[in-house]
């Protein structure tokens, strides 16, 4: 899978950005502030309908302009699809072929892109809210519905939270908010720990190739309703979840929010056994988020059957001449494309052609390598 | 501005006030009353102020009706042991025209949104409870949205008719997550229907 043809409009400083990327690698150099990271955001767009900058609507149309456009032609399974999508405001529209998609999910898993940013090279030491965030967006990236399944245990947490904060609030009301509670957040719960379980071996062989030592790499969700190295089944952790939400009531009335759920758990990082956060190097903390991305492409392109599209902004700048070394050997086997930007070609130690854009001032301009 | 500016533009800031029309939608339709059927003005007019003095709610469902009852709770010829209880109006024409339902209806007028401070008060709730003690009811049917609201709102409703009694069921899924009712198709809501579940 690859995007034959990107066409970007009035996104971020990218006033009118058209280009024919390489089905294989697209190296974007550009000093500072020049439109690098908005670039890859756009392509991020297309497949996800969310910035990776986890920024708003309006944050992301350009200055003196109503409407950002973004549009390419996706090719897949040897079929080409042109695929838009207008960022308003305050909403937004995708068509495909021209036609309104008024499902999301026939837009979901078109595009599968798997995003590599600096942001992520803290994840480790980062707050639980960051690694959450992290983790969740490696589900998303190849289950679909996680997205509306987190959605709506999100909405169903605002409106249970609402009821707390309100004059006198009302068990009964709640109780019905908190069916939908347990519901959603039980399938968020499950799908995080499958998840885990699926990453697992790969972290492990991959954190061994980076760092050319046997140190056993884990991670495991760690919250109130989770005990270590369960594999609960839906009810029992249903009946957990809505017997804690009764038990606490009265705490989180006080509070003012909910107080136990799966907006509460951690993602407990470990090597050797220890908390990677206190007991790891930072080489080794590197090279735990290395695996951790290098794992997450892998188990996609074993799923997907082929490789998906990488965005990687700027993080050579960010890893250590050991760490680089292993990102460029995984990416120069890589068989699919991949779009990496930086400030300065030479830090990319790639033996792999590639095809070499400049961005200047919101311009792309091809360059010979 | 001129004196015709002036009008028009009172115009499209009422035509965006409508759910789906933004501003573009509202100026095109502005200059059609100018270039369109010339009665047309008069005639949307005269229908918008018989919809607002003539329609209200009926007071046994809480659906808009001229007539009160409206005509469905009047038939003598519906099953009055069933209702089905919908968040608005157009949620009965909806089920309406599956013809699969020949009971009666109860219009909430919205769903539980307590982030928006409806609470159960600001819904048609009281007068169901009611009519569950006044009228020959044995099963009640929750045709809420699949949303986090349409969930809770059914939830709610079963707890507080658990205790009167009464059988509370829930249409089947067969609704599009995320779809609304008001667009699932006639042959996919009359499944809906008959494959509701009992929500116990
Ligand atoms: N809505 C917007 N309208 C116009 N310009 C914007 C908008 N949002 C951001 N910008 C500008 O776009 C420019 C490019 O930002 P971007 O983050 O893409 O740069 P970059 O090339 O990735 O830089 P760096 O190497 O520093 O990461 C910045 O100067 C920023 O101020
Ligand atoms: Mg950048
Ligand atoms: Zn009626």
């Amino acid at each position: 899978m690859f995007v034959q043809r990107v066409a970007i409009r009035a996104f971020r400083n990218l006033e009118q950005v058209e280009f024919e990327p390489s089905q294989g690698f697209n190296l974007i150099e550009g000093e500072n502030g020049q439109g690098k990271t908005s670039l890859l955001e756009a392509v991020g767009m297309l497949a996800s309908l969310k910035s990776f900058r986890g920024a708003k609507n309006a944050e992301m149309i350009q200055d003196g302009y109503e409407q950002a456009r973004l549009s390419c032609l996706l090719m897949r399974d040897g079929m080409e699809r042109d695929l838009q999508i207008e960022v308003n405001p305050r909403s937004r529209r995708i068509l495909l072929h021209n036609k309104p998609v008024r499902q999301l999910s026939e837009l979901y898993g078109l595009l599968n892109l798997v995003t590599f940013v600096p942001e992520d090279v803290g994840i480790v030491r980062g707050t639980p809210g960051e690694r959450r965030l992290f983790f969740d967006r490696m589900i998303f990236a190849s289950q679909y519905a996680y997205a509306d399944e987190m959605a709506d245990y999100e909405e169903a947490l605002r409106q249970r939270n609402a009821i707390l904060r309100q004059e006198q609030p009302s068990r009964s009301l709640a109780r019905a908010f908190e069916s939908e509670l347990v519901r959603h957040g039980t399938t968020v719960m499950l799908r995080r720990i499958a998840y885990a379980d699926r990453l697992a071996p790969r972290l492990l062989a991959t954190f061994g190739e980076i760092f050319d030592r046997e140190l056993p790499l884990t991670a495991a969700w760690e919250g109130e309703l989770l005990e270590p190295d369960e594999r609960p089944t839906r009810e029992t952790l249903e009946a957990r979840f809505a017997a804690r939400l009764d038990g606490c009531w009265s705490h989180d009335m006080a509070r003012g929010h909910t107080t136990v759920g799966p907006h509460r758990d951690d993602l407990r990082i470990s090597l050797d056994g220890r908390d990677a956060r206190t007991y790891a190097s930072q080489g080794q903390q590197r090279a735990a988020v290395l695996a951790f991305k290098i794992s997450e492409i892998r188990l996609l392109e074993e799923q997907l059957g082929f490789a998906p599209i990488l965005a990687l902004d700027d993080v050579s700048s960010e890893l250590d001449p050991q760490r680089n070394a292993r990102l460029f050997a995984f990416l120069s086997h890589f068989q699919g494309q991949v779009f990496i930007t930086t400030t300065d070609r030479s830090f990319i130690r790639i033996d792999t052609p590639f095809r070499l854009w400049r961005m200047a001032r919101g311009h792309l301009t091809p360059e010979s390598a | 501005m001129s004196q015709a500016g002036d009008a028009i533009g009172a115009l499209v800031t009422q035509l965006s006030r409508l759910p789906g029309i933004g501003e573009r939608t509202a100026t095109r339709l502005a200059f059609f009353f100018l270039s369109g059927p010339p009665d047309l003005p008069e005639a949307l007019a005269e229908a918008l102020i018989r919809v607002k003095t003539k329609v209200r709610r009926c007071s046994c469902c809480g659906n808009v009706t001229e007539a009160d009852p409206c005509r469905i709770c009047a038939s003598t010829t519906r099953d009055r042991s069933m209702i089905c209880v919908v968040e608005g109006p157009s949620d009965v024409v909806a089920l309406e025209r599956t013809g699969e339902f020949r009971g009666t209806y109860h219009v909430l007028n919205g769903l539980l949104r307590p982030l928006d401070g409806v609470g159960p008060d600001a819904l048609n709730l009281a007068s169901l409870v009611r009519r569950i003690g006044t009228e020959p009811i044995t099963e009640v049917v929750v045709a809420t949205n699949p949303s986090v609201e349409g969930e809770a709102t059914a939830v709610y409703i079963r707890n507080i008719l658990g205790v009167v009694g009464v059988k509370v069921s829930r249409i089947a899924s067969g609704i599009p997550i995320g779809g609304e009712l008001e667009y699932a198709d006639r042959a996919t809501l009359g499944r809906a229907l008959t494959g509701r579940q009992t929500m116990s």
